[in-house]
């Protein structure tokens, strides 16, 4: 079943996806960023402290160690106890401690009067008019339990370093910034990528659909830049081409079937008219019969050997595999056919390693080797010496069965093996061209190779096969 | 001879009755597995040749029965399929000898005979004869007219197979199943070479011929 083919590529997954992915990469960026200014917030507030912590161990000492008069003699500058407002700016620019000093009334005894936090540590802003914008980090801690006085609150500030504050301001800007702006940016590469995209499979999907349609030679054009796109197309292209050779073969293969199908039956049904115009003379019927029976005979071998490739091509006698020694069984085939070479006027040598043992199954090897035995028997010259060499190298097992003339075009190597190929392409000669698609699918089917080796004069065939695993 | 054919096709039907009939056999035909079975169990026959392919039962299953219940009537099976494991199938659910459609009547004569002279293991002669020609099976010599012949393996085998059957059609395809073990057809004349070659040692020294040829059919081993 094929779906219409997608005309919009808004609601792509391309599309989709690639907006996703920009407002991800966006809360990423922001976390990272905000992230940073959390971790530099937090160190800068330590210094801060550290700092602060500094002061009040100083302060805390001389208190103790010299009273309350000497430390608000400590805090007063220029004979002052109580700072001028007018101070803070040298304060904040010379990053100083801001003090207090106030008692339990609430009166300030020296230091900067205008700042009042709770207990411990706080963040908090001074009470003046021009600098109430800049946060402090305050600590207050009581001081002289039992004192004349009551007790007395000690203060201590010191400003946040005004980078911080830019910084923040600045990332609050960019956050809104690119919350605003992303969404323009993130739909406008969704549409410009989900195009792309969308415009190089669109080719694929119409190629598809126009092999779909029978013309099997259409192939996807190649951007020629080696990418993703590129790599699926050839991918497809090369399995488009694998598919028509199968295609035209599988046309060779309906038509020679037909072709060597239709003659014999053909034949036969002259002879049956033969019969029929013959009946009075018996001598004369009985010969169409004999030659109608030949035509039946080469017909079923036809189909025999069609039901047997067939067969053989599921793989369903491999269960059936067994361990056999193949040096036993082309010696015992070699001496059954030296006397049929002897007839044909040719000659058979045999030359074999003992006791091959191989993985298989005896009687399609025995058709494969007879089939190659044959094959020269029929289309080897008179004279020929045909040979049968079998020997074993590391893994495999070697089958060579070949003749001396006139050998076979080097051109053909590949296509005799091809069903119905025929060298002779008026088909008259004997044979159903199926011989040797049977030798080739027998080695396949055993884990084997055959092959032709050409050479000047004759041709040999060699078989290899994989040996039996050693006991 | 009394034989029981079991084949639901019925121009294979006629063609096999009719064949037998005129060598002067009785033959009951039935046309399923079933009908096949009761047959079988209810009349003594001397073979009996079932299909393979029959509606409701798959002959290979009939046969399995028919051995159960312990009839040692020789059978033949006759199929359609010509897989290589389908004759190894019907050998080992009982059947005696497997037949592959189309075959030529001959062919299936020649089988149906030899399996009704078929002896038991124990009971065969371990000598052979016909005319002047004898085979002594314990020694594997064979002489004719007091004159030992010098047969290889393979020619011994074939002569023996061929005198077991003494007056009787052997087969091409009998002589390729049995001696070679073949289950395929070669193109080549492979059986009449070898046939030529025994022949030749058997006959052509002697003023009469025992072996003939049946054209197109196979050979025959008979006194003159």
């Amino acid at each position: 079943m094929s779906l219409p083919p997608p005309r919009s590529f808004v609601g792509s997954t391309v599309f989709r996806r690639t907006v996703w992915a920009i407002l991800a990469g966006l809360i990423g960026v922001l976390a990272i960023v905000w992230g940073a200014y959390a971790l530099n917030h937090w160190q800068i507030h330590q210094e801060v402290k550290a700092s602060i912590l500094e002061s009040e161990f100083e302060l805390v000492t001389a208190y103790e160690e010299e009273g309350l008069e000497d430390l608000v003699h400590r805090l007063s500058f220029d004979d002052r106890t109580i700072w001028d407002p007018e101070w803070m700016f040298a304060i904040l620019e010379e990053n100083e401690t801001i003090v207090r000093l106030v008692n339990a009334e609430g009166e300030t005894l020296a230091g900067y009067e205008h700042i009042d936090p709770p207990g411990g540590w706080s963040q908090t802003f001074l009470d003046h008019e021009d600098l109430d914008g800049h946060p402090v980090i305050a600590l207050r801690l009581g001081l002289g339990l039992g004192l004349e006085g009551g007790d007395a609150n000690l203060i201590i500030a010191k400003f946040l370093p005004d980078r911080l504050i830019y910084m923040r301001e600045l990332l609050v800007m960019g956050t809104w910034l690119l919350a605003i702006a992303v969404f323009p940016i993130a739909l406008a590469t969704g549409w410009f990528t989900s195009r792309s995209v969308f415009a190089r499979l669109n080719t694929l999907s119409e190629t598809a659909e126009r092999v779909g349609k029978g013309s099997l030679q259409a192939r996807v054009p190649l951007k020629g830049n080696g990418d993703e796109f590129d790599r699926l197309s050839s991918a497809v292209n090369d399995m488009l081409d694998q598919i028509g050779t199968l295609a035209r073969n599988l046309e060779g293969v309906s038509v020679g079937a037909a072709h060597d199908l239709k003659t014999p039956v053909s034949n036969l049904a002259g002879r049956l008219q033969l019969i029929e115009r013959d009946m009075d003379d018996p001598s004369a019927t009985k010969a169409h019969i004999d030659v109608a029976q030949k035509h039946i005979d080469s017909l079923l071998r036809t189909l025999d050997a069609l039901f047997r490739l067939g067969e053989i091509e599921a793989g369903k006698r491999k269960a059936a595999f067994r361990t056999l020694n193949v040096s036993e069984l082309v010696e015992d085939l070699a001496d059954s056919f030296q006397p049929v070479f002897e007839e044909a006027d040719k000659t058979l040598e045999v030359r074999t390693s003992p006791r091959i043992l191989i993985q298989g199954d005896s009687d399609l090897l025995t058709q494969m080797v007879s089939n190659l035995l044959e094959n020269i028997i029929e289309h080897a010259r008179d004279g020929a010496h045909a040979k049968i060499r079998l020997r074993a190298s590391d893994n495999l097992a070697h089958l060579e069965i070949g003749d001396d003339g006139p050998g076979l075009p080097a051109l053909k190597g590949e296509d005799i093996f091809e069903r119905f190929f025929r060298l002779d392409p008026s088909r008259t000669t004997a044979g159903n061209g199926l011989g040797l698609s049977l030798v080739r699918s027998i080695a396949q089917l055993h884990d084997g190779t055959a092959a032709l080796i050409a050479f000047e004069p004759g041709a040999v065939f060699e078989v290899t096969l994989p040996l039996a695993p050693k006991p | 001879m009394k034989i029981l054919l079991v084949e639901d096709n019925e121009e294979t039907a006629a063609f096999i009755t009719r064949g037998l009939l005129e060598a002067g056999h009785g033959v009951d035909h039935e046309t399923s597995a079933n009908k096949g079975l009761i047959a079988a169990a209810a009349n003594p026959y001397d073979v009996i040749v079932f299909d393979r392919l029959l509606p409701g039962m798959d002959g290979l299953d009939a046969v399995r029965v028919l051995r159960q219940s312990g009839l040692t009537t020789p059978i033949l099976l006759l199929t359609a399929l010509s897989g290589i494991d389908d004759r190894v199938k019907g050998l080992e659910a009982g059947a005696d000898d497997y037949l592959v459609k189309p075959f030529a009547f001959a062919e299936l004569y020649a089988r149906v005979r030899a399996l009704a002279r078929r002896q038991p293991l124990n009971e065969e002669p371990t000598r052979l004869e016909v005319a002047d020609l004898v085979l002594e099976r314990t020694t594997q010599k064979v002489m004719r007219a007091g004159q030992m012949l010098d047969l290889l393996p393979r020619e011994y085998r074939i002569l023996e197979f061929l005198m077991q059957n003494e007056g009787q059609l052997v087969t091409r395809t009998m002589l390729l199943e049995t001696i070679w073990g073949y289950r395929f057809d070669p193109k080549t004349s492979l059986v009449q070479t070898h046939l030529s070659r025994l022949r030749a040692k058997v006959d052509r020294p002697f003023k009469t011929d025992l072996i003939s040829t049946i054209r197109g059919a196979g050979y025959v081993i008979a006194a003159p």
